[in-house]
Order: C-alpha cells, then structure tokens, then sequence
C-alpha cells in the first residue's frame, strides 16, 4: 500500500492513523501537501519518522516542501524528496490510501 | 453477478459525524456503490467510531440523524461487512455496547490484512 498523508501532524491524526496501518515492507509512505510539516528536523514527528524510514520507504513531494519554505538540508533522515513525475510512480505501482 | 466478479472495496471512516461533511459524503458513496453490487465493507477508525454511538439525537442540531442510516444499509445495500476497530473504541471509552448496529469489531491487525484484500480503499 501507499499511504498518502495531507494533514498537518500537528492538527491532525492522519499522521498517527496512517502509522498504525503501516505494515509490510512493501509499505511506502508519502507526506503532500500540509502532511510535509512532519519532515522537519528537531520538530515533534521526527523520531516517529526516523524509526518509520527504518523500514518502510518515506518520501516527501518537492513542491510542497518548496512552497513551504522547508530547506532539503531541514529534512529528517533517511526521507527522500520526490517530485510529481516520482509521485505518480508511485500511485501507479501501489494501492494508495490517504489519510486525509 | 458472481462473487468473482465483484470488486472488493472498502469505505475507511475516520472522523466524527456533524463536525464535517465527510460522514454525509461516505453515506451517499455508499449507497451509489451499493447500486452497482460491488462487494462492500465499511472501517470506522479513529474518531470515526463516533459514527455507530447509541443514542444519537440531532433534532436540535436541523441535521438528520445518520447514525440510523448503517443498519438500512446492511439490509438493503448489501454492505458486506461493517468493521470498527477495537482499539479506536477501547482509547474512547466505548465497546460493542455503546455502538447501535451490529457490527464486526476487529484489532487492527486483522483489519489491516482486510485493507490489503482491497482493490480499492475509500477513504472518508
């Protein structure tokens, strides 16, 4: 499955929802939109995403973090930067669920 | 239409009803895909467990009470299977006794291997 997360972390409990939903290797997780906060180093969701990138894939779309204002050199471990071609890939290799 | 044929799909319910129109929403995509005889199940998770509360009384809201909604669904829509998730009710206070339909509740170990068997996950 790919798990889509659009919601803040810090408004939301799409986050902490889509974690406990995450299983098998094959699970990848991708932060748009608002969803994109959690990457932040040293912010509140950092360690929940370094131990997630442990086993499962994690990316974060390019436009949203630019947008944002998030710097790649801001961005926790081990999460990678897709862009939209990268996005659709992905949709198309995986069943996608969003946590919204 | 046999069962082979039938695409397996699964509504996922994540927020309370009321607050937002998300509930409204699912409701209305579960009765069009009821028309089409699809093989349905429904997750409540998260707050949407609130969704199946006893009880529910909107007269003062001017809303309709959807709660009263689910168990018409299951018999005439053939809604498959209507999970909640046990831990969902158990960090809110709740159990089986509190929700007002019959309802399968399941950890979430058991309804993730379910979403898996999904050729699609609506979520709400």
């Amino acid at each position: 499955m790919l798990h889509i997360i659009k919601k803040s972390p810090y408004e939301s409990s799409a986050l902490n929802d889509a974690v406990n939903y995450i299983g098998q290797n094959d699970d990848i997780v991708l932060l748009v939109e608002d969803g994109v906060y959690a990457v932040k180093k040293g912010g509140k969701f950092e360690e929940l995403l370094r131990n997630l990138a442990q086993k499962n894939s994690v990316y974060c779309l390019l436009a949203d973090i630019k947008a944002r204002g998030i710097q790649e050199s801001e961005i926790a471990e081990n999460i990678k930067v897709i862009d939209y071609k990268g996005f659709v890939e992905k949709v198309v290799e995986h069943n996608p669920m969003t946590w919204s | 239409m046999s069962e082979q044929e039938k695409t397996k799909v699964m509504f996922v319910c994540r927020t309370a009803p009321y607050g937002t129109v998300y509930e409204q929403e699912a409701i209305e995509a579960m009765v069009m895909f009821g028309a089409y005889e699809q093989d349905i199940s429904v997750s409540f998770i998260g707050d949407g467990v609130f969704s199946l509360k006893k009880g529910q009384d909107t007269s003062l809201l001017g809303k309709k009470n959807f709660s009263m909604t689910y168990p018409i669904l299951i018999d005439d829509f053939e809604i498959s299977h209507i999970y909640v998730e046990k831990e969902s009710l158990e960090e809110r206070g709740m159990s089986g006794e509190d929700l007002m339909t019959e309802v399968e509740i399941v950890d979430r170990n058991l309804l993730k291997q379910k979403m898996n068997e999904m050729k699609a996950l609506l979520p709400f």
